[in-house]
C-alpha cells in the first residue's frame, strides 16, 4: 500500500466503512505480530488485537494525518498502550505458555502441514529468546521486526531519541544472537554427552 | 582507484541496521528473508507468529459491522444537530411564519426519516428474529450443522447473521452492505468476509430489497464457484431463507485455450480445471464462452464427469450463472465466464475419467454439434486416470 493509497483509504473510511477493510488487511499481520510477541497467551493476544482495531475505529474521526508514517505510528501507539495496561493488570501473574496455545482453531482433523509446525516452532523459540531481553528492548525489537515500524516511528511511540532506538535495536539483536548461539552450543554438548 | 576506496566505512551498528532493514524488506516482499545472506537477523525476521485465519476473518467481519453501525449513528447525530439548530433559530421568529416553517420542516424531516431505511440495503431495522419463522431457522440450522465438512456461513442481509450464529456450529459472518450496491462495492463487502479457501454457504434472506438481492446473487456467481452435488438442488429454500453452496475461488485462474466451436457460432474459448480430483472433494471448473451472433434459443451448458466413456460420475447442466447469465443475453464477441464446482463422490473407482462439455437447447433437449474440431456433441476438456487406491494420474 502506497502512502497515497493509505491517505485515501483513511479519508474514505470516515464515510465508507469498506475502505477501512483495506487498512485492516494491511495492518492486521503487523499488529498481530507485535501483540503476539508481547502477550504470551494466544487468547489474550487476540482480544488485544481486536481492541486495537475497535479503538482505532472509534478514534478515526479524531485522527489527523501529518506525515506518511503517522497512521502506522498512531495505530501502534494504541497497541502499545493496550499492552502496557495489560502487563500492568497481569503483574505477578505467571505467563501462559501452554504447548497447545498456538494451535489454529481448525475443525478439520487433518494433520497440520510440516511448514506450519516448523513456523510455530521457530516463533516459540524466538519468543522465548526475546522474553529474556529487558522490557524496553523487547518493545523495540518486536515493533521493528514484527510491527514493521521504522526507527523514527518507534521513537515517536516510545518517546525515545531515534539514536537510542537504534542502539537498543543493535544491542537487542546482538544479545539475542549471543543467547541463541549459547543455547545451540549447550544443546550440542548435551547431545554429545548423551 | 585503490582497494581502500572500496572499504566499507559504515560502523558495525550501521551495518547491522542496514541488514535489519533489508531482511525485513525482503520478508515483506518475498515472504521470507534469506538466512544465507542476512544470517541471524533473517532468522529473527522470519520468526513471525502464525496467524489464526479464522480469527482474522471473524475480526474483519466484526470491524466492518462496527463501522457500519458507527456510520448509521453518525448520520443520526448529524440529523439531530441540524434539527436542534433549526428549532433554535426558528424560536427567534414569531407568529404564523414560525408555525408554517415548523410544519414545513417537520414534513420534510419526516419524509427524509421515512425514506432513509430504503436508501440502505433493505437491511432490517427491527429485530430480525421476529420476522423469520423459527421453524425455518431451525431447519436451516439443522441442515448446516449436519454438514461434516467445515465451512463459513455468510448471511445477507447481514442483520440476520446473529439469528443463525446462535444455532449454527460453523462460523457465521454478516454480509453487510452500505447504500452503494455497485458490483465493486458488493465484491469488497464479500471480500471482507470471505475465507481464503474452502466452502462457503451463503444464506440469502428473501424478505425485501429484491434489487439488492439480485445484485448480490450476480456477484456471488462471478466471484465464487457454485457447488453442484449429485442428487441435490444447488439452492435450498427454508421459508424466506435460501441456502446457496459455493467454493471459494483461487486468487488467480489460468485457463487453457480450447477454441471449440459448436453449431450456431457458440465457442468454448478456454477451459480450466482448478483442482486435482480427490474423492469427496469439490472439483472447480471454469469455462470461457463466446457467441458469434445473438442466440435466440434458450441454452443449457453441461459439464459431465464420465468414467470409462459411459458412467456418469458428476454433472452440472444449467444456464450459466445459475440462470442469471442466459446465453440469449450475451453480446456477440463478448467472452462470458461460467464457473462452478462439481462435488466428487466419496469414492472414485479405478478407471479413465474425462470431462465432457457441451450445449443443448433447454426447450427441445437437442444437443448442439461441434463444428470445429470435429462433429461430436461434446468437447473433452480434461482426462485423468484413477488407479487402485484412488491414485490419480493426469492423461
Amino acid at each position: 500500500m502506497t502512502p497515497e493509497q493509505e491517505y485515501e483509504y483513511i479519508r474514505q473510511a470516515r464515510s465508507d466503512p469498506r475502505a477501512f477493510v483495506y487498512l485492516y488487511d494491511h495492518y492486521f499481520p503487523r499488529i498481530h505480530g507485535y501483540v503476539r510477541y508481547r502477550v504470551h497467551s494466544q487468547q489474550d493476544a487476540q482480544d488485544l488485537v481486536a481492541d486495537v482495531f475497535f479503538k482505532a475505529i472509534r478514534g478515526l474521526e479524531r485522527f489527523r494525518w501529518r506525515k506518511e508514517s503517522s497512521f502506522a505510528a498512531w495505530l501502534f501507539r494504541i497497541a502499545h498502550n493496550l499492552i502496557v495496561d495489560y502487563h500492568r493488570q497481569h503483574e505477578g501473574v505467571p505467563l501462559s505458555l501452554d504447548a497447545d496455545d498456538d494451535v489454529p482453531q481448525l475443525a478439520s482433523p487433518a494433520p497440520l502441514p510440516e511448514q506450519v509446525l516448523a513456523r510455530r516452532e521457530t516463533f516459540r523459540e524466538m519468543r522465548d529468546l526475546i522474553a529474556t531481553l529487558s522490557p524496553r528492548r523487547q518493545e523495540v525489537i518486536t515493533l521493528r521486526f514484527y510491527g514493521g515500524l521504522h526507527n523514527n516511528e518507534i521513537s515517536a511511540i516510545l518517546g525515545l531519541d531515534e539514536r537510542t532506538v537504534a542502539a537498543h535495536l543493535c544491542r537487542g539483536v546482538q544479545d539475542l544472537q549471543r543467547r541463541y548461539t549459547a543455547e545451540r552450543h549447550a544443546e550440542a554438548v548435551m547431545e554429545a554427552i548423551v | 582507484m585503490s582497494m581502500q576506496d572500496y572499504r566499507d566505512t559504515r560502523t558495525d551498528e550501521q551495518i547491522l541496521l542496514d541488514g535489519v532493514e533489508r531482511a525485513i524488506s525482503e520478508r515483506s516482499q518475498a515472504g521470507h528473508a534469506d538466512e544465507a545472506r542476512y544470517g541471524f537477523v533473517a532468522r529473527v525476521a522470519n520468526a513471525t507468529p502464525p496467524v489464526n485465519e479464522s480469527f482474522q476473518r471473524t475480526l474483519r467481519a466484526r470491524v466492518v459491522a462496527e463501522l457500519e453501525k458507527d456510520a448509521v449513528g453518525r448520520q443520526a447525530t448529524v440529523q439531530d444537530r441540524l434539527r436542534t439548530r433549526g428549532l433554535r433559530r426558528l424560536s427567534l421568529v414569531g407568529g404564523l411564519a414560525t408555525i408554517l416553517i415548523l410544519v414545513s420542516a417537520f414534513v420534510l424531516w419526516s419524509r427524509v426519516w421515512v425514506w432513509e431505511p430504503e436508501m440502505e440495503t433493505g437491511a432490517p431495522t427491527a429485530a430480525p428474529v421476529a420476522q423469520l419463522a423459527p421453524g425455518d431457522v431451525d431447519a436451516l440450522a439443522d441442515r448446516l450443522n449436519g454438514e461434516p465438512a467445515p465451512r463459513t456461513v455468510a448471511v445477507f442481509p447481514g442483520g440476520y447473521a446473529g439469528v443463525l450464529a446462535e444455532r449454527v456450529q460453523h462460523p457465521v459472518v454478516p454480509l453487510s452492505l452500505g447504500a452503494d450496491l455497485t458490483p465493486a462495492a458488493i465484491r469488497a463487502a464479500l471480500g471482507a468476509v470471505l475465507p481464503s479457501s474452502g466452502l462457503i454457504d451463503v444464506v440469502i434472506v428473501n424478505q425485501d430489497a429484491a434489487d439488492a438481492v439480485q445484485q448480490v446473487r450476480a456477484v456471488l456467481e462471478q466471484q465464487l464457484y457454485r457447488l453442484y452435488r449429485s442428487g441435490e438442488a444447488t439452492t435450498e429454500a427454508f421459508g424466506a431463507l435460501e441456502r446457496n453452496q459455493f467454493v471459494v475461488a483461487p486468487k488467480e485462474v489460468a485457463l487453457e485455450p480450447v477454441g471449440a466451436v459448436f453449431e450456431g457460432g457458440i465457442e468454448l474459448v478456454a477451459a480450466g480445471v482448478l483442482d486435482d480430483p480427490r474423492p469427496g472433494e469439490p472439483l472447480r471448473l471454469a469455462f470461457d464462452w463466446r457467441v458469434a451472433e445473438h442466440v435466440g434459443d434458450s441454452l443449457v451448458m453441461f459439464a459431465h464427469l464420465v468414467r470409462d466413456g459411459s458412467h456418469l460420475v458428476a454433472q452440472r447442466d444449467a444456464v450459466p450463472g445459475n440462470g442469471l447469465f442466459p446465453v440469449e443475453s450475451w453480446e456477440p464477441g463478448e467472452v462470458v465466464r461460467d464457473q462452478f464446482a462439481l462435488q466428487l463422490p466419496p469414492e472414485l473407482p479405478p478407471g479413465e475419467y474425462e470431462i465432457q462439455v457441451g450445449v443443448y437447447s433447454a426447450t427441445s433437449g437437442q444437443r448442439y454439434r461441434l463444428v470445429e474440431p470435429e462433429e461430436e456433441v461434446y468437447m473433452v476438456v480434461w482426462r485423468f486416470a484413477v488407479e487402485g487406491g484412488d491414485d490419480v494420474t493426469g492423461l
